[in-house]
């Protein structure tokens, strides 16, 4: 995870927004990764990026430096995505998705970097039939690259929570992609 | 074809980028309020009161304490200390049946003992009158204080203050009042105490 110097943190709590623009500029892309990915739209991922940052810069002096930055933005960020995903429910898999893993998965051109609606398209393929903690647990895990430590202090789940939730999420999307014709090993 | 653990860790590899990132970060910016100025919690506040009013009470207790002391006369605790030195000292006489150095070594004590007697009484009674000024001063202070902060309080707070000063001032009251009467059963006249209570009125004159 990135980490930003105490002395930026300092400046943000006395007010300074010159220097939360920097927290900004270096933590929105992090935060825009784990929204896309959890909530499969764009618009509102963008949504839950701003929604975290006035939240973090509300409270940004009860932050605790004993914390990792970027992990209560995860946190933050977390628990808006969760509630979005209870207010509204995730679009359903459509088949033309199907064509956007294929071509993913064919590996004709392991260099192309995704575009956003490919990730859209992929995660709302692979997440189908998971639940919301599953799918936190398993995008900030698999497809953050997190620890079970970090995802521990995100979530607030203890180690054997994470350990389950991660374990069926992994089962249920291998499950699927088998189906799909992927094979294990 | 990939295989699933391939599919898995490329994707792990793979972040997806916000199509403007200055638009979002404007965006972000644009809609911060402006902080709060800080200010002192309401809990440290009233604790600041409160130590502010023990204080005062603590510096009218003192300040009532020496008053009460210096009532005693200084000559009369030196007679008595002189008299009970001599006591000792007579009777430190009937006991000795030594030769006269110890008679004379035993006197070099005793007036070394009541030298030190004399100049500690000579202290306490300097202290006692040194004393009384600075704890009616730091009373007036404590009274400035207590007025500096009630001009600095918040609209929404100055009522429940007040609240507390004038029960602080109750306080200040009954202990000024038992004070009195205090002296005055001493000087043998409860019957000035009573009419603290009983003030006649031209009615009950009538």
């Amino acid at each position: 995870m990135i980490q930003i110097e105490d002395e930026i943190l300092t400046r943000c709590q006395g007010g300074d927004k010159a220097a939360f623009r920097w927290v900004v500029q270096t933590y929105q892309r992090m935060l825009f990764s784990l929204a896309l990915k959890m909530l499969a739209d764009e618009e509102e991922a963008k949504d839950v990026v701003q929604d975290t940052f006035v939240r973090a810069w509300l409270a940004i002096r009860s932050y605790n430096p004993q914390q990792p930055f970027a992990s209560w933005l995860y946190t933050i960020a977390s628990r808006l995505c969760l509630n979005r995903m209870k207010a509204e429910k995730v679009s359903a898999m459509q088949p033309k998705d199907l064509t956007v893993l294929h071509r993913f998965a064919s590996g004709d051109d392991t260099q192309r970097k995704l575009e956003n609606d490919e990730w859209i398209t992929i995660v709302r393929t692979l997440a189908e039939g998971l639940s919301e903690k599953q799918r936190l647990v398993f995008t900030l895990c698999q497809l953050e690259g997190l620890s079970s430590e970090e995802a521990e202090q995100i979530t607030g789940m203890d180690a054997r929570q994470i350990k389950s939730n991660l374990y069926v999420a992994r089962q249920t999307i291998r499950k699927r992609l088998k189906d799909l014709g992927y094979d294990e090993d | 074809m990939m295989k699933i653990d391939e599919i898995l860790s490329r994707l792990q590899e793979q972040q997806p980028d916000i199509s403007n990132p200055d638009e979002l970060t404007d965006r972000i910016m644009d809609s911060l309020p402006d902080l709060p100025t800080e200010q002192p919690k309401p809990a440290r506040r009233i604790r600041l009161y409160i130590a502010s009013a023990i204080a005062a009470a603590a510096s009218v207790l003192l300040l009532l304490t020496l008053h009460r002391n210096n009532n005693v006369d200084p000559q009369q605790v030196q007679s008595l200390v002189t008299q009970q030195i001599e006591q000792k000292d007579s009777s430190l006489k009937a006991e000795i049946k030594e030769p006269k150095i110890m008679i004379a070594q035993e006197k070099a004590v005793t007036d070394k003992a009541r030298a030190a007697i004399q100049r500690r009484t000579a202290t306490v009674i300097a202290h006692k009158v040194s004393t009384t000024i600075p704890a009616t001063d730091s009373l007036d202070y404590y009274i400035d204080k207590i007025e500096r902060e009630l001009a600095q309080v918040d609209e929404s707070l100055y009522i429940e203050r007040m609240n507390k000063v004038i029960r602080a001032d109750e306080r200040l009251q009954r202990i000024v009042n038992s004070y009195i009467l205090h002296t005055l059963d001493k000087e043998g006249r409860p019957q000035t105490a009573d009419n603290m209570y009983n003030v006649k009125t031209e009615e009950d004159e009538e």
